[in-house]
């Protein structure tokens, strides 16, 4: 035995126990002995909606709708706590800037995910529901697009692509990435 | 401890525990069992170093789960904890067939060897940080990790040589 054998052999070591480590990680949307995926389940499997936001050329009127300052922003891979935000019916409003194209896609599951002009996935986030996802939504030529009446439990990120979260008050919860907007309204019912 | 511990530490001490363990579910009961522990006992004893009083306590329950092999036990943390899976596809694509080998021989080291070259060379723990969560001498981690490496050093070479005589 000698040194290199030795350096080589530990080296080795690491690698494998790394790669078996990074073999474990998060998944969503299936079950489990986490209280919360049996919660939500159910309700998402019930919601029959499938919409698949493509946005080609965002109006001029939405890059100019920035954002109040916001008094905390995080960049996360995690997210953060959403407990403030569960309980309460939500309006949904994406929006993108013109010039960055890319779209953010709303699957049945309630699984958002946020893709540039390149088709390269920036982040994926999922509703979690105690409600139903409405299967209305309107379309319009002002390239935006409501998801109304959509209960808001919870929401965890997929992937490890950095999302910013505006919270400008309890009432507004606002995913934004790339020029990519993801807004959540209180519902005013 | 509070959550927040949970939320954070939560999947590397679950990757920690399969490193010790046979499958993912037995980790992921190891490391709920040890948090649950530790959530209810933090109000009445603090814990100096949370991460450490985790690490060695996943450790020992590891150990404990290799022995008894106990049945499916459920544990209400009372916590939301993310959905755990392991994706073999992808170790193996990276390992290839050495570090499957690599792998399979560390799993099959006597359980102390096992786990210190787990602590050593996952966790990055020193020979007395090491001996601090086995609560042994650190000489004796020492020797154990010696004949750790030996063993996994001639079973390296005698897989080798059998590969070189199948051609």
């Amino acid at each position: 035995m000698n040194t290199t054998d030795d350096a080589q052999l530990e080296d080795a070591i690491r690698k494998s126990l790394a790669a078996r480590a990074a073999a474990v990680r998060p998944v969503e949307h299936s079950g489990s002995s986490s209280g919360w995926h049996r919660r939500w389940l159910p309700a998402l499997v019930a919601a029959a909606v499938v919409i698949i936001a493509s946005v080609v050329a965002w109006p001029h009127v939405f890059s100019s709708q920035q954002p109040a300052a916001a008094p905390s922003v995080h960049t996360t891979t995690r997210g953060p706590d959403y407990s403030v935000y569960r309980g309460h019916r939500w309006d949904l409003k994406l929006s993108g800037t013109s010039n960055s194209g890319g779209f953010i896609q709303l699957d049945k599951d309630g699984k958002i995910t946020l893709w540039n002009t390149q088709q390269q996935e920036l982040g994926t986030y999922t509703i979690e529901t105690t409600g139903q996802l409405q299967t209305h939504w309107t379309g319009t030529s002002s390239g935006m697009v409501n998801f109304d009446q959509v209960v808001v439990d919870a929401m965890s990120p997929i992937g490890s692509a950095p999302i910013f979260i505006r919270s400008t008050d309890p009432t507004t919860l606002v995913l934004e990435t790339a020029g990519h907007r993801l807004t959540f309204t209180k519902h005013q019912s | 401890m509070d959550e927040l511990f949970v939320h954070e530490r939560y999947l590397s001490l679950v990757r920690l525990a399969r490193q010790l363990v046979d499958d993912l579910p037995t980790a992921e009961d190891v490391v709920q069992e040890v948090l649950a522990r530790m959530l209810q006992g933090s109000s009445a004893t603090p814990v100096r170093d949370p991460l450490a009083y985790a690490r060695a306590a996943v450790v020992n329950g590891c150990r404990s789960e290799l022995r008894a092999r106990k049945g499916k036990r459920t544990v209400s943390l009372g916590v939301d904890l993310p959905e755990l899976t392991e994706e073999h596809g992808q170790s193996d694509g990276e390992l290839g067939g050495d570090g499957d080998e690599l792998l399979a021989a560390i799993d099959q080291l006597p359980r102390r060897q096992r786990e210190i070259v787990v602590l050593r060379y996952y966790q990055d723990l020193s020979i007395n940080e090491i001996a601090e969560a086995l609560e042994i001498t650190p000489h004796a981690v020492s020797a154990s990790h010696f004949l750790a490496l030996k063993t996994l050093r001639t079973g390296i070479h005698q897989n080798q040589s059998a590969a070189g005589g199948h051609r």
